[in-house]
């Protein structure tokens, strides 16, 4: 059965946030992101000494008459981001339970929501393989959203993917002109950290978003099992394995998970990248309103 | 452990089932699972254990492999099956051992066939695993032979039914048995198993047999004539008339009864007498000889030998008896005294009446002329005759001494002390003194004495003795230091039974008959130091004043005693003899009895089998919880 979170009580709770980029993206003209340069907005910002060169209409006469100096006002800039979502879409986030596809893609449209209700550019980059197709192009505005988001829960979660080819491959990343989120369990061989590296590179503000599901958390499973991996090709596939899951063996699964959500966790730290994950057995206003929240991502 | 239900066992086919079960179950389970990429990261983290798990599987599968034994067992409904001896052969044999078993036909005695039945008897039951065998020797005291011996101890069983026959007519009495006491000690033997059965062999028919298996060793050729006994009587003319009971068991016939009398009239000649008698019906038959069928009159005889001429018969040691006690000794006594005692007189003329059946008792009185002091057997010496040397062949005794006595006495007079109807007072208990009254038995006047060495004081004066004795092997002396006229002695019952007590201690009678049955008590009196007792069978002497023996093979027994002689190199021997017989009721091979003595069989409340399907049902519970127990811990 089709799983989906996406109803317009979801949509409007979000209505009251908005993501909180950093402020020294440059960003295009016309948004709603406060930027680090001045700008043309009505809000003052301070004054600088006159140059040659400004406009000579932005200079404050009243400070001229008391310091016989011309000084000009700058104002805030605000800026229109571009918002990148790349959503795992390999067969480990759905096949196997598609409450965590409809829960990865959830929140991609979440997010994607509070970028086109804060008149953001937004794109849904879709790793399939090696690749990160964009079906869909660059969303502006709610109608082109909406209509995006309907497709994108018909998306297919199959085969193998490639975070790093797929991220570092894309045509379209932008620079730094805004958020680049990465939607994906993060159960793959593939240099993750190639792409973090190259979204950092382009000066991206970067967000690493993980879903498991509890299943994957905490393995309820024991015994002899022959544990068929979601991508693998058939029963011979190299990535299945057979063991025999014993206690110590899951408790073994659970040291090795955190430790690879520690290195997650750290890298991105020390890239300047949020990372948080979330659990598909927790509401997903939970992670919006929670996880989101605490790592300052919206306000 | 036996099983109740063994098709339960069938059971045992779910081991091949949980086996099959093993070989054919998946050893995998497929999980789908998102990706595999944690688990295979978590195999680095996975610690290194000891490698239990196998050997957790083998315990695993040893443990539902016991828990599916445990089920069958329990369909089974086992049990361990109770030490009772329902399904044992027990058999108690009692083998009669009475004298009559020892009649023999065909080269072999009733006894003998009983132990050759009951050996054969024996193999078969020790031949099954689980046979008993009791032997019980049923002779004057019975006792087991073997006492519940297994299949195991065939061979001892064996070797002591052997040794039984090896024994031969030692191993039976020549008496009666206590058959009574024999079913006894089966008795006690069905205390243990009520079940077995009591086997009797024997020649006795039993009216009631009160629940014994009685095999009769009888041969109907056996037949025994018996010479049940023979008595002298003297019936009014001085002369002996000799009765012989006789009798013919198992056979009608006419027996010649030969009666040897030896030593007739105090004369070296010997007297056969014959008489024909038929005896029928096992009926006693009394034969008399008397001076009016004999050619003599015997009014004495040394011995007495019955027998039958020309008689062989299955029992043999009923054919002949010895009759003895057809001469009297002679007793000679001396009574010398100054002055003829009366009182001496009538209680020596007492004496030879009492004792006329076993003495023929002389008596001679010295008044006036020297006293003998030699060839008496009794001296009594009285007021002034006193001899001047002891006698040393006879018992000596002073009576009321006024004159010195012998030196040799070892008595030295002192004075005559009056005194005025002083009681006598009773000193060590003493054969001579006993059953004396001596109730206000008043003394006028006594002797004193100043030295009796050696002497046992009996009676006292004033704490002073008047009554000693010196009994030694060589040397017998009677002190009575005061006289029968100078008290009251005479005219009570003390002195007649002072007397008797004397001579009946001094000069007992050797037995108090001469007819004895095998298993009777024969109580020997000795007048000397000591008795030699011999016969065919025995030969032992004996020290005791009395002693009783109890004869246990049938014929001649001769009792020798030494007594005092003229000197004492010389020393006389007294002899005399006894017949011990087989009692009249062995004779009777064909006895027919009432009944046996009945035991009572106590049905013993069976020991109940142990019901172990409770254990079983515990082991299963306990290994269904280890089995469970190992499960669970299959996740570790």
């Amino acid at each position: 059965m089709k799983v989906s979170y996406l109803n317009d009580d979801f949509f409007s709770r979000l209505e009251t946030l908005a993501l909180n980029l950093r402020t020294d993206l440059s960003g295009f003209f016309g948004g709603k992101h406060l930027v680090r340069t001045y700008g043309q907005t009505v809000e003052f910002a301070d004054y600088r000494e006159y140059q040659l060169g400004d406009d000579i209409r932005r200079i404050d006469w009243n400070l001229y008459s008391r310091f016989e100096k011309f000084f000009i006002k700058l104002f805030t800039d605000e800026r229109q981001m571009h918002v990148r979502i790349f959503l795992d879409c390999s067969a480990s986030m759905g096949k196997a339970d598609p409450q965590k596809a409809a829960y990865a893609v959830s929140a991609a449209a979440a997010l994607g929501f509070l970028a086109v209700h804060n008149t953001d550019k937004l794109s849904f980059k879709l790793i399939k393989g090696n690749t990160a197709e964009d079906p869909f192009g660059t969303i502006v505005g709610k109608t082109s959203f909406f209509r995006a988001i309907g497709e994108l829960e018909n998306v297919q979660f199959a085969g193998e993917s490639d975070l790093a080819s797929a991220v570092t491959g894309c045509a379209d990343t932008g620079g730094n002109d805004g958020l680049t989120v990465i939607i994906s369990d993060f159960f793959t061989e593939s240099e993750w950290k190639k792409a973090v590296d190259y979204l950092t590179y382009k000066k991206r503000q970067v967000l690493l978003l993980q879903v498991m599901t509890p299943d994957e958390v905490e393995p309820m499973y024991y015994g002899r099992v022959n544990l068929i991996d979601s991508e693998s090709a058939d029963l011979a596939d190299p990535k299945n394995m057979k063991m025999r899951i014993t206690r110590a063996m899951q408790m073994a699964y659970r040291e090795a998970l955190d430790d690879m959500i520690g290195e997650l966790r750290t890298y991105c730290t020390s890239r300047g990248a949020e990372f948080i994950s979330v659990q598909t057995d927790k509401p997903i206003e939970k992670m919006l309103f929670g996880e989101l929240l605490k790592v300052g991502m919206i306000s | 452990m036996s099983l109740l239900t063994p098709l339960g066992l069938l059971a045992l086919i779910g081991i091949f089932v949980l086996i099959l079960i093993y070989l054919l179950k998946p050893n995998y389970q497929q999980k789908v699972v998102s990706s595999t990429f944690v688990w295979k990261l978590s195999l680095k983290y996975k610690k290194k254990r000891l490698p239990i798990s196998r050997f957790r599987n083998i315990l695993l599968l040893i443990c539902q492999l016991l828990v599916i034994a445990a089920c069958a067992l329990l369909l089974t409904q086992p049990f361990i099956p109770s030490e009772s001896n329902e399904h044992k052969i027990e058999k108690i044999i009692i083998l009669d051992a009475s004298a009559s078993m020892l009649a023999e036909s065909g080269n072999a005695t009733r006894f003998e066939r009983a132990v050759a039945e009951a050996t054969e008897l024996s193999e078969e039951v020790l031949s099954s695993a689980d046979g008993i065998i009791t032997v019980i020797l049923a002779g004057e005291t019975p006792a087991y032979v073997l006492e519940r011996v297994g299949s195991t101890a065939a061979a001892d069983v064996e070797t002591a039914l052997g040794a039984l026959i090896e024994y031969g007519e030692s191993a039976c009495t020549y008496g009666t048995v206590d058959m009574d006491g024999a079913v006894d000690l089966a008795g006690n033997v069905l205390v243990q198993n009520p079940d077995a059965e009591i086997i009797l062999y024997t020649d006795t028919e039993y009216i009631d047999k009160a629940g014994i298996t009685v095999k009769k060793m009888t041969d109907a050729a056996d037949w025994n004539a018996a010479v049940l006994g023979c008595s002298a009587e003297v019936i009014d003319r001085n002369f002996y008339t000799f009765k012989i009971n006789v009798a013919s068991y198992g056979r009608d016939t006419e027996l010649k009864v030969v009666c040897e009398i030896s030593g007739v009239n105090a004369e070296e000649r010997t007297v056969s007498l014959e008489q024909n008698v038929y005896c029928n019906n096992d009926e006693t038959v009394t034969v008399i000889f008397d001076e009016f069928n004999s050619d003599i009159a015997v009014y004495s005889y040394d011995t007495v030998h019955v027998y039958f001429d020309n008689v062989i018969d299955s029992f043999e040691y009923d054919d002949e008896f010895w009759l003895y006690g057809g001469k009297k000794e002679k007793l000679r006594i001396q009574y010398a005294s100054s002055g003829i005692n009366p009182f001496f007189g009538a209680a020596f003329m007492a004496l030879r009446e009492n004792l006329r059946p076993t003495w023929d008792i002389e008596i001679k009185e010295v008044t006036n002329g020297k006293p003998e002091t030699s060839g008496f057997d009794f001296y009594m010496f009285e007021y002034d005759a006193i001899p001047s040397t002891m006698p040393t062949d006879g018992v000596v005794m002073f009576s009321s001494p006024q004159k010195a006595l012998p030196t040799a006495s070892g008595i030295v007079l002192k004075n005559i002390v009056p005194v005025k109807n002083a009681v006598i007072d009773r000193g060590n208990p003493h054969p001579f003194t006993e059953y004396l009254p001596l109730d206000n038995l008043g003394v006028n006047r006594y002797q004193s004495i100043t030295v009796a060495d050696g002497f046992e004081e009996l009676l006292y004066l004033e704490g002073n003795p008047v009554f000693l004795v010196k009994n030694e092997e060589a040397v017998k002396i009677i002190a009575m230091l005061f006289g029968v006229d100078m008290s009251w002695t005479a005219v009570f019952v003390d002195f007649p039974m002072l007397m008797g007590n004397i001579f009946e201690y001094l000069f007992p009678a050797t037995t108090d008959k001469y007819v004895y049955d095998i298993g009777e008590s024969v109580l020997l009196k000795a007048r000397g130091s000591s008795m030699t007792v011999s016969s065919d069978t025995l030969n032992e002497v004996y020290t005791e004043h009395m002693q009783s023996i109890k004869p246990t093979a049938p014929g001649s027994y001769n009792v020798r005693q030494p007594i005092m002689g003229n000197d004492a190199a010389n020393v006389k021997v007294m002899t005399s003899n006894f017949f011990v017989k087989v009692p009249a009721s062995e004779s009777n091979i064909r006895a027919v009895e009432e009944g046996l003595k009945r035991l009572d069989r106590k049905t013993k409340s069976k020991p109940a089998d142990i019901d172990i399907v409770l254990y079983f049902a515990i082991a299963l519970v306990t290994l269904l919880f280890a089995e469970r127990l190992l499960q669970s811990r299959d996740q570790f």
